[in-house]
């Protein structure tokens, strides 16, 4: 089953159409990825997504609803996870502030509840941070939890955007460029945990230059250029296509 | 740790305690009892401006209207229409709390410099509504007779009884502040100062939070002001000019944006220093100034992260010299 879909999306600024027309199926419960070479429209597709730029054309879908007209903050709570390319933490807080932080869609204390410390509150807490344990371990990160995020290694905090991002178990998260700025050891492991996320069910949209790890884990791969999708399949599929190739023509990787 | 941080640590809030007990005794006399009351509401007006700036990053240059509309709600209550002490406190905290929704809003979707320039429009509208709207203000006569608070039969008109009042209500907002850090709501206001984008895409409404930081912080100002209000037994607009707004961020600033204690610390100390210094003529307000730059300069993190420095060396979470990370929360670097 299709879990979120785009139907001709595009967006253009002052005449630079940055994605145009696309339309792309991520099935439930499989990793999808989007490559193509810098500049090619991949992030602002993920902006059209997760509802940070309203599109010029088009419409996105969330389980079958049209979810276009909603903000941000309601596509979050309806299951629609990301990170971000360029990382975006609370560094003045700690690690375990910024995944709390992530469960905010899910929880419901209230202000007054909140200042009162009522039942409710201590309840909530303490299974939040249950819920933060337990994703940071997942993420080898435990032993920094009190750390500032602005504090950590640039790795680190790419792993703790996904913490942030996969806490609450959304339905679909976008990852943009987890792989960038690790080394090849840490790829490795980075592709398991692509992997476990996805068999853990949530659906995972995958934004990467680093072939390997692409090739290696996708289901399905679409491939943008200069806005527009050029093709899309299976990796083996992807590989072959001569127009994938010629986009990449000349290009390392 | 040693024994020495381990005593330090069991026995540090019970020491400040008994010193805040008793330190009505401790002042040489009633002036500077008066004084230091005073310094204590602009520390729970510190502590207030610091949820709405400290904590969201909101930064209101037009804060003190807030007082001024605690304040004067309480005495027109109390004055006018004969309604008890508390109960007007507590109505001017929410008068205050509604009002800033005139605020908050129109400037919503307002960041950095445009939004203090709408907080400064507010704080001068506010002024020139106490000062014109004369039936129901008294305009520059300002309101008289104001009643001080009954409680159970006592009165707590002297300030060594109102002290108690006042360090009551400093307490309790302070346990309010900190619970509010470390709860959802407290986190989503933390979020939206440190990464808006990153706040909404972890789902907080933004817009929404802003809201809810200022209800809050505004209903904890109205309350300061009407502590003055119950406390002077007279109100006039000259103590709510913008000119105060100022005199308020300073004592943040000072004691260190986002730190709880940096604002109690901030509040009473810019509120005494003037007062104790008054031996000095004019330059006073020159010596003021540049201790305040001197502070701003050698305690970036203000007078709070100091304290919290020092409190962490006794405690022996730190060792002297070497900074270690502190369980802080906030303060920019
Ligand atoms: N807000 C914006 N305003 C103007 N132009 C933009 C904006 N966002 C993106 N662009 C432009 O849209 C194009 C696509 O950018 P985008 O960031 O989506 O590429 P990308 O595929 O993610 O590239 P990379 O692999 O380098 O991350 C670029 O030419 C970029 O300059
Ligand atoms: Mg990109």
């Amino acid at each position: 089953m299709a879990i979120l879909e785009t139907h001709g999306i595009g967006i253009h600024f002052d005449g630079l159409r940055a994605v145009d027309n696309v339309s792309f199926t991520a099935e439930e419960g499989q990793i999808t990825s989007i490559i193509g070479p810098n500049g090619a429209g991949k992030t602002t597709l993920f902006n059209l997504i997760a509802g940070f730029y309203t599109p010029t054309e088009g419409t996105v879908d969330f389980e079958g609803k049209d979810i276009t007209k909603l903000k941000t903050h309601e596509r979050t709570r309806l299951g629609l996870a990301r990170t971000f390319q360029n990382i975006n933490l609370f560094r003045e807080l700690s690690v375990m502030d910024n995944v709390l932080a992530g469960l905010h869609s899910v929880t419901k204390c209230d202000p007054i509840s909140s200042m009162l410390n009522l039942p409710n509150k201590i309840m909530e807490e303490k299974e939040s941070k249950k819920k933060v344990m337990e994703t940071l371990e997942f993420l080898n990160l435990s032993e920094y939890v009190n750390e500032k995020a602005g504090s950590l290694s640039y790795g680190l905090q790419k792993n703790l955007e996904i913490a942030r991002a996969i806490v609450f178990r959304p339905k679909v998260v976008l990852l943009d460029e987890p792989a960038s700025g690790l080394n090849t050891n840490d790829l490795h492991e980075l592709s398991q945990r692509i992997v476990t996320i996805r068999d853990s069910g949530i659906t995972v949209v995958l934004i990467e230059h680093k072939m390997d790890v692409v090739m290696s884990i996708s289901d399905k791969i679409i491939v943008l250029n200069f806005g527009e999708k050029i093709a899309d399949g299976t990796p083996d599929e992807v590989a072959n296509d001569p127009a994938v190739i010629e986009a990449y023509l000349g290009k390392d990787e | 740790m040693t024994l020495f941080n381990k005593v330090y640590k069991a026995t540090r809030i019970w020491i400040l305690l008994a010193v805040a007990l008793t330190l009505p005794y401790w002042v040489p006399n009633n002036y500077y009892l008066q004084i230091f009351c005073l310094g204590m509401i602009f520390a729970i007006l510190t502590l207030s401006l610091n949820i709405l700036s400290g904590m969201t990053g909101l930064f209101s240059v037009g804060f003190i209207a807030f007082f001024g509309i605690g304040a004067y709600t309480s005495a027109i209550l109390t004055t006018k229409l004969g309604f008890p002490v508390p109960l007007a406190m507590f109505l001017a905290g929410v008068l205050s709390s509604i009002l800033s929704l005139t605020l908050s809003l129109p400037t919503m979707r307002l960041k950095g410099m445009y939004f203090a320039v709408a907080t400064l429009a507010f704080g001068e509208i506010m002024y020139q509504l106490f000062l014109n709207w004369t039936a129901v203000t008294e305009g520059t006569k300002g309101i008289k007779g104001i009643p001080a608070l009954e409680l159970f039969g006592t009165s707590f008109r002297s300030y060594s009884k109102f002290y108690y009042v006042i360090l009551v209500i400093l307490i309790l907002i302070i346990m309010l502040a900190r619970n509010l850090i470390s709860s959802r709501t407290g986190r989503a206001m933390l979020s939206i100062r440190e990464n808006d984008i990153a706040a909404e895409a972890v789902g907080v409404n933004v817009p929404q939070y802003k809201m809810i930081s200022f209800l809050i912080s505004t209903f904890f100002a109205g309350i300061a002001g009407a502590l003055y209000a119950h406390m002077v037994r007279y109100v006039s607009p000259e103590s709510f000019v913008n000119a105060e707004s100022a005199a308020v961020l300073a004592m943040m600033v000072v004691g260190g944006i986002g730190s709880i204690p940096g604002a109690i610390v901030g509040g009473i100390g810019l509120t005494v220093l003037p007062e104790f210094m008054r031996f000095l003529g004019n330059i006073r307000m020159v010596l003021y100034g540049a201790s305040i730059v001197l502070i701003v300069i050698f305690a970036p993190r203000g007078l709070g992260g100091l304290i919290e420095r020092i409190d962490n060396i006794l405690s022996g979470k730190q060792s002297l010299g070497v900074q270690k990370k502190q369980q802080h929360i906030e303060g920019e670097e």
